[in-house]
């Protein structure tokens, strides 16, 4: 088993580079993920085999991403009772509303937490799904507090910056 | 699930609202909370006209043994937004269905939070209230094997009972997927 915490999941390897940011803070908090490549539309088997086994896998939030018809992260959510967080990924003609609605109007029954689309949306998926392992990691709390407070200080030091320029 | 009910211990969700009115939709909640016994508060917090209770409402939930924070709002819904702006326990958004947009003002300003301050964001009105409750049990069933197995009865009923749906006339009713002896018998019949 490995030590994959958050799996990953994304319609298309097109996504990837939509993702990179969400992988790149689960990285940096140490968390390990597994990422694939699986479609709900042109490999449906696999999204349930993978999304089934996961609990098994010893995996404890999933992270899915698509765009358009987005139906992953429903389909995912479909055959687990692990938390999903949905990534609705901004594609043409729509900008991601067609991804947003679709990912994000579940019926009842079987949530999936919804972030932003776009490429916010991506690191705050790994951001909660972090914050969602820190209930049960004091160490991980704390690297999320140290997260928010270097956030901070890098909006309070934009606002300074600006006003040297102004002064 | 019908097992006598336990008294309710300290609050592990916290379920805001931004007015009174949000509680004809975020009633759903505490319901399907109260369903799978998981002791919860409910209180109005607004983000616009009591800023200083929901920042202290939210900085405190931590430290008052909170795991999840349930908010939901309407319109500038900026209610669970600004409740994650103040706590680092996962928060989930309920966007209530408003009159002049149907609830998609609510829904965009829920979801389209800025990176670093995640909100996870469900469905518009009643769908959306039920399914954060059944997340926030999602995420309290990893430290609590009692609660996981709750929420997995749930699904498994919820499975059931859809596949119990009949729909057209008795002649016209299939046997797929009914358990094999009820399908033999209607085959037999």
């Amino acid at each position: 088993m490995s030590n994959a915490k958050v799996g990953i999941v994304m319609g298309s390897v097109s996504d990837l580079p939509k993702l990179e940011k969400a992988i790149e803070v689960l990285k940096g908090f140490g968390v390990g993920c597994e990422v694939r490549v699986m479609s709900a539309h042109r490999t449906p088997e696999d999204v349930g085999q993978w999304a089934g086994s996961a609990i098994a896998r010893g995996l404890k939030v999933l992270i899915a991403a698509a765009g358009g018809a987005a139906h992953l992260a429903g389909a995912v959510a479909a055959r687990t009772t692990l938390p999903v967080i949905g990534i609705p990924v901004a594609t043409e003609p729509f900008n991601g509303l067609d991804s947003l609605l679709a990912t994000v109007q579940m019926p009842p029954g079987i949530p999936v937490a919804t972030v932003a689309a776009g490429t916010w949306g991506a690191e705050n998926a790994a951001l909660l799904a972090v914050q969602i392992l820190a209930l049960a990691d004091a160490d991980l709390a704390a690297r999320v507090a140290a997260d928010r407070s270097k956030r901070a200080d890098k909006a309070r030091q934009a606002d300074r910056e600006l006003q040297g320029k102004n002064g | 699930m019908n097992k006598k009910k336990q008294a309710p211990g300290p609050p592990r969700i916290g379920v805001v609202m931004g007015t009174k009115a949000d509680w004809d939709t975020m009633q759903a909640t505490s319901d399907t909370l109260k369903k799978l016994d998981v002791p919860h508060e409910c209180l109005i917090v607004s983000a616009h006209r009591t800023p200083q209770l929901m920042a202290d409402y939210a900085r405190a939930a931590e430290g008052r043994g909170l795991q999840a924070i349930i908010a939901g709002a309407s319109g500038a819904a900026h209610l669970p937004g600004m409740i994650a702006a103040h706590t680092l326990l996962p928060v989930f958004g309920v966007p209530i269905e408003s009159h002049a947009l149907k609830g998609m003002d609510s829904l965009l300003s829920i979801a389209q939070m800025p990176a670093g301050v995640p909100v996870g964001t469900l469905a518009i009105g009643k769908s959306g209230a039920i399914n954060a409750a059944l997340l926030a049990v999602a995420v309290l069933a990893r430290q609590d094997a009692e609660l996981r197995e709750r929420w997995a009865t749930f699904r498994r009923e919820q499975d059931e009972r859809v596949r119990a749906e009949k729909v057209g006339p008795p002649s016209r009713a299939s046997t797929f997927g009914a358990p094999p002896d009820a399908a033999r018998a209607a085959d037999a019949g």
